[in-house]
């Protein structure tokens, strides 16, 4: 198959997760039922609802599988192997699929599940991990459950649902919180998910070709070293000066070598000394995606920028570490 | 009739024998997922993703060398049909909508369901002509029904199911499961050997010989266990994963997908272990997405990423084109019973049915 023909026939899939009562299935039922003129697949662990069209949400089993390549962190959901694999199989083109994860689950077997598999990755297209948060009950479960740390951790768009419940003050905490576990995700406030579609379906979150700036977070701020150091942080780096590619990709491949359990999610956007074009990449874990982006213009600002969500994170250590990769 | 233009650049290392095939396009009303011809060879049936059966009713046509062709399109399925096998005239096929349907090929109107797994997807299939026996699979669930319907073995191996094969003469069923193999007696109702390796087993397939259980993986690997000697052993290097393996009938050969090649693994004398597979019609930027055996000649027929379909001999390598580049991926292919018809269905709805001189051989 030529390229051309791949790309236009790409699936974007959407991965949805959230804690319990978050409000998944309200969105779901939302997607499922509403008159947008588009054919969404919903792949599920359980779903209730009556009333939909059943061909079109599929339970899944959540087989999760060690991969046998050496990767420590590297677990596939086979069930969304073998789901996927059976959707494609049907003769209506669909214009989404979205995978909801259970309340509890850690959603990385199934992003890595694209990555590892080539037939997914011929047809189908991860487009972003969306995160539910239950504005009113984030913040009394956030600090006790590391899924529910993970699930914002994890996110490219987080709709921060049942702002009706909550005041004006309770939601900036509330968002306060979701900037230092995520200072890439693009948050929403939403009540009973109401939101446009297409701000949350086919966004292209995992493509590098549109990963053209990494928006600023909410805080600017590092977290402290030492805080906690088991939770969650989000820890942006930038520079102005020219990275030289080779000190910076030896450093990235020990870091990730020897760091990547704790790495949840990678996203960088960097101006190599003597390149024309950004050099962007993402990474889930120990899985990397690396490409060519878009040509530097002659009045733009050629600052590099990176973004580490995990455990463990030393933020001056990696400023550090960064800027050693800038010296000649 | 159109005779095909073989002379196609992309297909290299092929020796060409054009005009012992013909070829003639059938349409499809969808994908075709899987395809079958009956044991007396004049009937072909193609399952859809729409959930059609197409059946295509072969005669010989006093004109012409190409056979003239009818077609019977039925929406058997309410969605995707998945898999389709013939059982003497008859066939079986299996859908997304948990129903396996029993087709009466003279009166299609006629057919019944056969078995159904409420709410749930059948996904493997797998039939024997010598025990007339039908092994559906859906989920963790094995079931084993003869044609009226009846129940011989219904099993939960306790892991998803992702394939299904008999061994030659229909007594043994090797089921394909996370983690490794479980084989069954469907006359005892008993499973028997659980044959372990850890990871995501794809495919299954048994010898002619009923020596070997081989099984596709998710790492793109064959797995192979000798059930003689009880050892097992991997087989790697492909660059896809393999979703079809094949045996040719008469020389105990393993034909598989997922290469730029159609390979060739002789499990002979003391097996492939050591011994490099023949490699078949090499195709540039292709890989092998179907693979069928001759049922009487020690020939392979391979259908590519790109399209192209090819027949070679398993013994040599060499390659006759079928049909060149173009149109759509290849996902099925099946010989008639006598091995005068190869049919090669795509994804993008189409099915090319070929007429092979009988005289055709594979220098």
């Amino acid at each position: 198959m030529s390229e051309a023909v791949q790309l236009a026939t790409k699936v974007p899939v959407t991965l949805l997760t959230g804690y319990l009562g978050a409000g998944k299935t309200t969105l779901l039922n939302r997607i499922l039922s509403e008159d947008h003129g588009k054919k969404y697949a919903v792949i599920v662990n359980e779903f209730g609802e009556e009333g939909i069209d059943n061909d079109l949400v599929i339970d899944a089993d959540e087989e999760i599988f060690e991969m046998n390549n050496g990767c420590i962190c590297c677990t596939v959901r086979g069930d969304l192997i073998r789901i996927l694999g059976g959707l494609l199989k049907r003769a209506d083109q669909l214009d989404g699929i979205l995978i909801e994860t259970t309340g509890l689950a850690d959603p990385s077997p199934v992003i890595q599940t694209f990555f590892v598999d080539d037939d997914l990755r011929d047809r189908l297209a991860l487009d972003s991990i969306v995160s539910m948060v239950d504005a009113k009950h984030f913040l009394d479960t956030v600090d006790n459950e590391h899924e529910c740390e993970e699930q914002v951790a994890f996110a490219d768009i987080i709709l921060l649902n049942k702002t009706d419940l909550v005041d004006e003050d309770g939601q900036s905490a509330v968002e306060k919180k979701i900037r230092q576990l995520n200072q890439f995700a693009k948050v929403h406030k939403t009540q009973k998910a109401g939101i446009d579609l297409n701000q949350v379906l086919s966004r292209g979150s995992f493509d590098l070709k549109r990963l053209i700036e990494i928006e600023p977070g909410f805080l600017e701020e590092n977290p402290d070293d030492h805080e906690h150091d088991d939770s969650i942080v989000s820890v942006s780096l930038r520079t102005s000066k020219p990275v030289q590619p080779d000190k910076f990709s030896s450093w990235m491949r020990e870091f990730i070598r020897d760091r990547g359990v704790d790495v949840l999610r990678t996203k960088g956007i960097l101006a190599l000394d003597g390149q024309e074009q950004r050099y962007v990449f993402q990474g889930v874990h120990m899985v990397m995606d690396s490409d060519w982006g878009k040509a530097w213009q002659p009045e733009e600002k050629r600052e590099s920028r990176l973004v580490f969500i995990g455990r463990n994170l030393n933020a001056t250590e990696l400023e550090n570490a960064f800027t050693a990769c800038t010296s000649t | 009739m159109n005779v095909q233009v073989t002379d196609d650049p992309r297909a290299i290392g092929v020796e060409v024998l054009s005009p012992l095939v013909q070829s003639q396009q059938l349409d499809l009303p969808a994908n075709a997922t899987d395809c079958a011809f009956s044991s007396c060879g004049t009937i072909c049936a193609v399952s859809l993703g729409d959930g059609s059966i197409s059946l295509f009713e072969i005669s010989d046509s006093e004109n012409s060398a190409a056979p003239k062709v009818t077609t019977v399109n039925d929406k058997l399925h309410h969605v995707a049909a998945v898999g389709i096998q013939s059982l003497g005239s008859d066939f079986v096929s299996i859908g997304q909508d948990g129903r396996a349907v029993w087709i009466d090929s003279s009166a299609p109107e006629n057919s019944r369901i056969l078995f159904e797994f409420p709410g749930a997807w059948i996904e493997s299939i797998a039939v024997s002509e010598d025990s007339g026996l039908i092994a559906l699979a859906s989920g963790h669930r094995c079931v084993v029904v003869d044609r009226q319907g009846d129940v011989h073995l219904d099993a939960d191996v306790g892991s998803t199911i992702s394939d299904l094969a008999f061994d030659a003469v229909g007594r043994r069923l090797a089921i394909s499961r996370y983690d490794g193999v479980t084989t069954a007696t469907p006359a005892t109702g008993e499973l028997d050997l659980q044959l372990d390796w850890k990871g995501s087993h794809t495919g299954v397939s048994w010898s002619p010989s009923g020596r070997y259980i081989v099984t596709a993986t998710q790492e793109k690997e064959l797995h192979v266990w000798d059930l003689v000697t009880l050892q097992d052993f991997r087989i790697g290097g492909y660059p896809r994963k393999c979703h079809q393996m094949v045996w040719s009938a008469k020389d105990e050969i393993l034909a598989c997908s997922g290469a730029d090649v159609i390979t060739a693994w002789s499990f002979a004398g003391t097996g492939p272990a050591g011994r490099p597979p023949v490699e078949i019609g090499f195709v540039f930027g292709g890989t092998v997405s179907a693979v069928a055996a001759h049922p009487e000649k020690p020939l392979i027929a391979g259908g590519f990423s790109t399209g192209n379909v090819l027949v070679g001999a398993t013994g040599k390598g060499e390659a006759v084109v079928a049909k060149a580049a173009g149109g759509s991926p290849v996902t099925c292919l099946a010989w008639s019973p006598t091995g005068t018809h190869l049919v090669a269905g795509n994804e993008a709805g189409g099915a090319t049915l070929f007429t092979l001189a009988d005289d055709l051989k594979v220098k």
